[in-house]
């Protein structure tokens, strides 16, 4: 009796985040469209971006309106009242989060991102005290989530991709509306989640070029299933949006029973690391010569630090697009600096910040995009949150890759 | 220095003489006081453990307090098929590890205190280097040396051999075994050294007179007096393999050799969580844990058997080993560079280099001080340096000092509930750290005490953590201490702390100087209950070296790691120097 009961209850409440996830699914774009055809120009950075742009990351918010493809000059930074109000911050809000005077975010990047964009916050509020830590990405959840139940809610903001659906049907978000966020966003946030999209994560196939040649790799996904490729193929071990985003491609391609063939050869090839970062660390030095799932971001960074590392494109579809968000804590300390950063970060001035963190800005105004290569002629699989069942994916993931 | 001389510098405190406080002393009021505390520290988060096994939601859920409970969670751990290969994986490990690091220690410890052998001074110097290098460190460093691929070990191989398969591969269970083993050998050793040193060697002398081998010796006299620690140190190891999870994680996880830590671990911490099934095993690595302890109590109940430190002066014997004794310190020195040299060595390199690569002249062109650059900048690094000193020096004195009078309440009083404390202060020894931090974690976020999220909680955390293994150090050395100097003392009128601060600590001290420094480098170096428990403001070394390897930046651990092993050595030789002026042998 006593299991029937819990069974019935835990069924209650999977019901229930299905029905919200599939409230959430349909208004975000269907994730079960042929990601090739559809909405490759809504997630798309400013790629046609015109190599006579100015400089400046800080593009002006006039342009922020355009299209992508016209971000032609920028406009002086001052100039704010060409698109109403835009990047504009109530004074209100402003003088509230200054009373409160600190501000506190949990998040699943790298802790240099933080450090950097609280300095570039605290540049224009410095009244606001920042404290920015990551979280390592395996425990952001249950710790937010635990801390949210618990009444011990350290954190004002939470910073990360699909996790968010699950703070917000638990309830821990409280909802914020950026005004002007439709008009620059390249991928905006589900209005019905309260969360602001700040930055995008890209997964791409990168490869260590002075091990294997380009040439020799698969142009099909299917390709990576013969056996010369066994324990040389890295997957981190929560790629769970990565293996969604190319579960969705195939099963539309394949149809669903060749797809879960391919995830079963798959996994048999692949090598299981923890770490988005330290994969590409370990490739760098030699340790595989494949990276299935790499942050475009990433790719882009160790680059520039002299990593002979190459992009597989393009024929490898599709490349997954996660927008990163940030969500406001229930019951924070400070909910006005919550609210105030959450604001900044799609000004200008966050969007440099995020640039600066060496994150891809999500913002269409952002001149000289150094990520737009990463999205050129590929086919685009755009992820927002609430669109997949976080737990069940994992378990599927966890199927296929750890068993 | 005799025991009258001792007793004789203080004046007899006065003893209370009225009513219902004559037959109150002060180690009743001390024992209440501190099985009070262990009660709170050990059996509070054992019941959310065994709560959590019994419920099929998380702690998170709000049902999770109701009084329903199941056994589901144990149907479901011993129905699948699923639990059974971590769990064959998980005694081949600990086994393995187990007897390879008993083997190695018991050795150790036998050259550096009972022979002539050279170099011993060095042998215990990088044992303790062994001791401050964290398993996460040496997992990885160990990836840089043996990985099929990159490391170095390997490359080596292949380039004196020609061969185009590696020498070693690292990513399999025997790869873990040996890391596992380089690891936990300064435990058994640790726990053996003492005893050897301060042995009476007049039973092993009547066995020389009367015509016997070293060897035979050895095995008939050394051998069984060194039981007790020699247990206490092989059963702390298996334990410690059992749950260790960063062995498995870093070499384990990329062939998917799964054991029943990494099992816990991901499913107490990542999603998708089971926190029911993982609470189940932990549970059952408990009552295989306790049936250990069963174990080794009936082995040393006739305790009387072991004391072998007695009021006599005396010099442990020392085992010539004439020919031999060059032969046997480069043995043991080859094994000491593998564990400690090699992979200081292979961090300090990596440390120079923005991506790790084998030594070249285009790598040495590349090296430079940026990741050190880049240490230095980070907030993490320093937050987590602060917090770690002042939580591993105030861990060890608390630690040390509940568990002398402990060890002394066990075994040299007849008070009624003794044997229960012994029990309590083994317990937590037997829960898998990640899931005693999920239960401490639990503990004070329900607990309207404002400790979550502060270095109290971690403080907390790790003295009970630590409290078992220190226990096991300070029995070993009190069941060898001859009851004839505290009787001497307590004869001559001292009161309970006069014998105790007077006679028995100073005694024990050796034992006590080497539990410090083993609690405080362990909890300097902790990392499975400070991940969890640790919060933005009260991050530690470890969790910094965590967050910084989850990041990926092997290069600045590399460069952490440096400074840190440089920084604990400068501690272990600073105690110790402070050791030796109270007469303690140390480094020699």
């Amino acid at each position: 009796m006593r299991t029937r009961r819990s069974f019935l209850r835990v069924l209650a409440l999977g019901s229930g985040v299905t029905v919200l996830a599939a409230c959430q699914q349909a208004a975000a774009p269907a994730p079960t469209a042929v990601p090739a055809a559809k909405p490759t120009e809504a997630v798309k950075p400013a790629a046609t971006t015109a190599p006579t742009a100015a400089p400046a990351a800080t593009a002006a918010p006039a342009a922020a309106v355009a299209k992508p493809t016209d971000v032609p000059k920028p406009a002086a930074q001052t100039a704010p009242a060409q698109s109403a109000g835009i990047g504009q911050i109530p004074q209100t809000l402003v003088d509230a989060a200054k009373k409160e005077g600190a501000l506190v975010a949990y998040g699943s990047a790298t802790q240099d991102v933080y450090d950097t964009l609280g300095a570039e916050f605290n540049k224009t509020y410095p009244e606001v005290k920042w404290t920015g830590t990551r979280v390592a990405t395996a425990g952001l959840k249950e710790r937010v989530l635990t801390e949210f139940r618990s009444g011990n809610v350290k954190a004002d903001l939470v910073h990360s991709s699909s996790e968010q659906a699950d703070f917000v049907s638990a309830g821990a978000i409280d909802p914020t509306t950026v005004p002007w966020e439709k008009a620059i966003s390249l991928a905006p946030a589900p209005e019905k989640l309260g969360i602001v999209a700040d930055s995008l994560l890209s997964k791409h196939v990168v490869f260590n070029s002075t091990l294997v040649k380009q040439s020799e790799l698969p142009t099909s996904w299917e390709g990576f299933t013969d056996p010369k490729w066994k324990g040389k193929l890295a997957i981190e071990l929560s790629a769970y949006e990565w293996y969604y985003g190319l579960r969705q491609t195939l099963n539309q391609s394949l149809g669903e029973a060749k797809t879960r063939e391919f995830f079963t050869a798959l996994a048999k090839n692949a090598v299981i690391r923890e770490g988005s970062t330290q994969i590409m660390e370990f490739m760098a030095a030699g340790e595989f010569p494949i990276d299935l799932e790499a942050y475009g971001h990433r790719y882009v960074s160790f680059k520039a630090d002299g990593a002979p590392f190459e992009l597989q494109m393009p024929q490898l579809a599709p490349v997954t697009v996660i927008p990163a968000y940030w969500g406001a804590m229930k019951g924070a300390a400070h909910p006005n600096a919550a609210k105030l950063f959450q604001n900044w970060a799609l000004t200008d001035a966050g969007q440099a910040a995020t640039l600066k963190a060496k994150r891809i800005p999500i913002s269409k105004a952002v001149a000289n995009n150094p990520y737009a290569m990463l999205f050129e002629n590929v086919k685009i699989f755009p992820l927002n949150a609430g669109e997949l069942d976080y737990e069940a994916i994992a378990k599927e993931f966890n199927g296929y890759f750890k068993a | 220095m005799s025991v009258q001389s001792v007793v004789r510098r203080r004046p007899v405190a006065p003893v209370l003489k009225t009513g219902l406080f004559q037959r109150l002393e002060v180690k009743h009021v001390v024992l209440t006081l501190v099985t009070i505390f262990l009660i709170y520290q050990v059996v509070v988060p054992l019941f959310f453990l065994i709560w959590g096994s019994l419920k099929v939601v998380g702690p998170t859920d709000l049902t999770y307090f109701t009084p329903r409970i199941t056994f589901a969670n144990y149907v479901r751990i011993f129905s699948s098929a699923e639990f059974l290969t971590p769990l064959v994986n998980t005694l081949v490990y600990a086994l393995g590890s187990t007897l390879l690091a008993g083997t190695f220690g018991v050795a150790l410890a036998l050259v550096v205190a009972r022979t002539d052998a050279p170099l011993r001074g060095l042998m215990n110097a990088l044992t303790y280097g062994q001791i401050i290098m964290p398993g996460l460190l040496m997992s990885i460093a160990w990836v840089f040396l043996a990985s099929p691929e990159i490391g170095l070990l390997n490359r080596v191989y292949r380039d004196l051999t020609g061969a185009a398969t590696p020498a070693f591969d690292l990513y399999s269970l025997l790869g873990m075994i040996w890391v596992m083993a380089l690891d936990s050998f300064p435990l058994v050793y640790l726990t053996m050294v003492g005893t050897l040193r301060s042995m009476d060697p007049s039973l092993e002398e009547a066995a020389f007179m009367s015509g016997r081998t070293v060897w035979s010796t050895l095995r008939t006299i050394t051998f069984p007096l060194m039981r007790p620690s020699l247990l206490a140190g092989i059963i702390l190891v298996f334990i410690q393999a059992v749950e260790s999870f960063e062995v498995p994680l870093i070499i384990g996880l990329p062939r998917k050799i799964s054991v029943l830590s990494t099992e816990i671990y991901f499913r107490s911490v990542r999603t998708p969580v089971d926190f029911g099934t993982a609470a189940a095993f932990g549970v059952l690595l408990l009552v295989l844990a306790l049936g250990l302890l069963a174990v080794y109590q009936r082995l040393i109940r006739h305790q009387s058997s072991y004391m072998t430190v007695s009021g006599k002066a005396f010099r442990p014997r020392v085992i010539a080993l004439g020919v031999w004794r060059w032969p046997v310190a480069l043995g043991v020195l080859t094994v000491l560079s593998l564990s400690v040299v090699a992979p200081t060595l292979v961090l300090l390199w990596a440390s120079f280099l923005r991506f790790f690569q084998a030594p070249s002249p285009a790598a040495f062109k590349a090296m430079s001080f940026a990741n050190y650059e880049r240490v230095f900048a980070s907030s993490t690094v320093q937050e987590g340096l602060r917090n770690s000193l002042i939580l591993g020096a105030g861990s060890a004195t608390v630690v040390i000092l509940l568990v002398a009078v402990l060890a002394w309440m066990v075994y040299r009083t007849q008070l009624p509930g003794r044997r229960f404390l012994d029990w309590l202060a083994f317990a937590p020894r037997a829960v898998p750290a990640v899931l005693f931090a999920v239960s401490m974690l639990w503990l004070y976020l329900v607990v309207p005490l404002p400790i979550y999220g502060t270095l109290v909680i971690l403080l907390l955390a790790y003295i009970t953590r630590y409290m078992p293994v220190a226990m096991r150090m300070v029995s070993a050395g009190i069941v060898q201490i001859h009851r004839e100097l505290e009787e001497a003392a307590s004869t001559s009128g001292a009161p309970f702390g006069a014998v105790f601060f007077r006679v028995l600590l100073p005694l024990m001290r050796p034992v006590l100087v080497t539990a410090w420094i083993w609690v405080a480098i362990h909890a300097f170096r902790e990392l499975s209950v400070s991940a969890i428990l640790a919060s933005p403001g009260s991050r530690t070394v470890a969790v910094a070296i965590y967050e910084l390897w989850s990041e990926g930046s092997l290069g600045l651990i590399a460069a952490f790691s440096v400074l840190v092993l440089a920084l604990l050595l400068v501690v272990t030789v600073g105690v110790d120097r402070i050791g030796r002026r109270f007469g303690i042998q140390g480094i020699e």
